[in-house]
């Protein structure tokens, strides 16, 4: 196989892994375990499902590997369009990973507060439930934060793509369109939190440009430039007209 | 077909980081004059009622932070483009400190947005006491506080990389490395004697920072305005293959 039509597809097979684990842990977990405004429920939800809910937090931190992983195979791809944006693609991806990292220990916080180990004792069940409330609800806003930068790397990310001659660039547009959606989600969610449930059903078309681009790497890799001899097509500007 | 330039210009990427870091300085110090003065040391009450009455400022407070943390990443990238052909291996060093720098400091930006969530009384809390909540949400601002210093060491180390780099080029003035390495160190020895000399420490800030900002603040002034001496920046990078 052509060696950029390689990078391509492990860039694409790395991202679908990640498209299975996010949802697991930002959409099915939460829905499932967390009752808004309800401490007491969510404790017995979380307790009941103990396994579940360390799975997630399992998941939240396999997606952060994952997406440093992807960021460099990404950077393999299309640092030969161009370094310094493909360096801040890397470096928005790094710095959310280890935001994404972190946040986690949120997850583990509220669990055990829930758990009540005897040292906790000096605090009555709904104080430690509310605690716990409190760390689950941080760690979504720790997510929200988060997707600030799940929109920024995008643009560089776009904007290569665009630029690649060897991906296709409505693919390009999209992502960079995507980025602005996420960016646009998380100043909503940090500052007009009531507005964020209708804004996240608006940006969803947005939001699929990473689905596309993953489906497009996986499938199609990409387009080898005519005129190539060996590697160098990795190295070496879009050759087209 | 009109094409532009998408190879961005040494000089360009010089005033990208010069801007760039002006932003974050800027930034920085709004989210300083925004936050600080909501808090009232050893108050819980009168902290909390000043948060609730001045919300928005609150919020913009955090929004500075993010904008500060976000624009330091651009720097980071760019003066890692503008000084890699001094050397490579250093620049790269320099990068990932600030990024790891960056990433610490949005540890804290999780625990920014605790105080909001504990004042504003959802129906969880209940299970605590207004004051106890009060208290809770004054000990996250000053624990979000002590997360200032620790990044500070890595954008120390960082500013000491850079700073020598500077030294050792041929296409910027010597002395904005000097004054760069010097308000490195003061970072990093300001956060150590933060954290081992807590009664002495926090007196030997306002000495320092002053320092630290001239460093960092001219360095980015003649970046943003001068850019770089683009013949001899050419010449060391030829050189330096």
């Amino acid at each position: 196989m052509h060696p950029l039509k390689k990078a391509a597809r492990i860039a694409g097979a790395i991202y679908l892994s990640m498209v299975i684990t996010g949802p697991f842990s930002l959409i099915y977990v939460p829905t499932k375990l967390i009752v808004r405004g309800n401490a007491a429920a969510t404790a017995e939800n979380i307790l009941a499902h103990e396994t579940m809910f360390r799975l997630a937090i399992l998941a939240d931190l396999f997606g952060s590997v994952i997406f440093i992983c992807l960021a460099i195979a990404l950077y393999r791809l299309l640092s030969g369009v161009n370094k310094i944006w493909a360096a801040l693609m890397v470096a928005f991806a790094l710095v959310s990973a280890a935001v994404g990292f972190l946040n986690t220990l949120n997850n583990i916080a509220a669990l055990t507060l829930f758990r009540g180990a005897d040292f906790l004792a000096v605090f009555d069940k709904p104080q430690r439930d509310a605690l716990g409330m409190l760390f689950v609800r941080l760690h979504s806003q720790g997510i929200l934060i988060d997707e600030m930068f799940w929109g920024l790397w995008l643009f560089p990310f776009g904007l290569l793509v665009f630029r690649s001659g060897f991906l296709p660039r409505f693919i390009g547009v999209w992502l960079m369109i995507n980025c602005f959606g996420y960016v646009a989600l998380s100043v909503t969610a940090l500052f007009f939190p009531g507005y964020y449930e209708a804004a996240f059903k608006w940006a969803q078309p947005v939001l699929f440009g990473e689905l596309a681009i993953m489906l497009w790497l996986l499938i199609k890799g990409a387009k080898v430039p005519v005129t190539q001899t060996g590697s160098i097509a990795l190295s070496s500007s879009p050759a087209s007209a | 077909m009109m094409k532009p330039d998408f190879n961005m210009s040494p000089r360009f990427q010089a005033r990208m980081a010069g801007g760039l870091w002006w932003l974050c300085i800027v930034s920085g110090v709004v989210g300083f004059v925004a936050g600080a003065p909501l808090i009232v040391a050893n108050n819980a009450a009168a902290t909390a009622a000043n948060i609730l009455a001045k919300e928005s400022l609150f919020r913009l407070g955090f929004a500075a932070d993010l904008i500060s943390g976000v624009s330091y990443m651009g720097v980071t990238i760019f003066i890692y483009c503008v000084l890699k052909p001094v050397s490579r291996s250093l620049s790269l060093l320099g990068a990932f400190f600030g990024l790891a720098g960056v990433a610490i400091g949005g540890a804290s930006w999780v625990i920014h947005l605790a105080p909001l969530l504990l004042l504003h009384g959802d129906q969880y809390l209940t299970a605590f006491t207004t004051s106890q909540l009060q208290a809770t949400s004054l000990a996250a601002l000053n624990l979000q506080m002590q997360v200032f210093p620790i990044g500070m060491i890595f954008f120390g180390i960082q500013c000491i990389s850079i700073g020598y780099l500077v030294a050792r080029s041929t296409f910027l003035p010597r002395i904005l490395g000097l004054l760069l390495a010097i308000g490195g160190t003061c970072y990093v020895i300001a956060s150590f004697s933060n954290f081992l000399m807590p009664s002495f420490g926090p007196r030997l800030v306002p000495l320092i920072m002053p320092v630290a900002l001239i460093g960092e603040g001219s360095l980015a002034l003649w970046l943003l305005v001068k850019g770089v001496n683009v013949q001899r920046w050419k010449e060391q990078a030829s050189l330096g293959r």
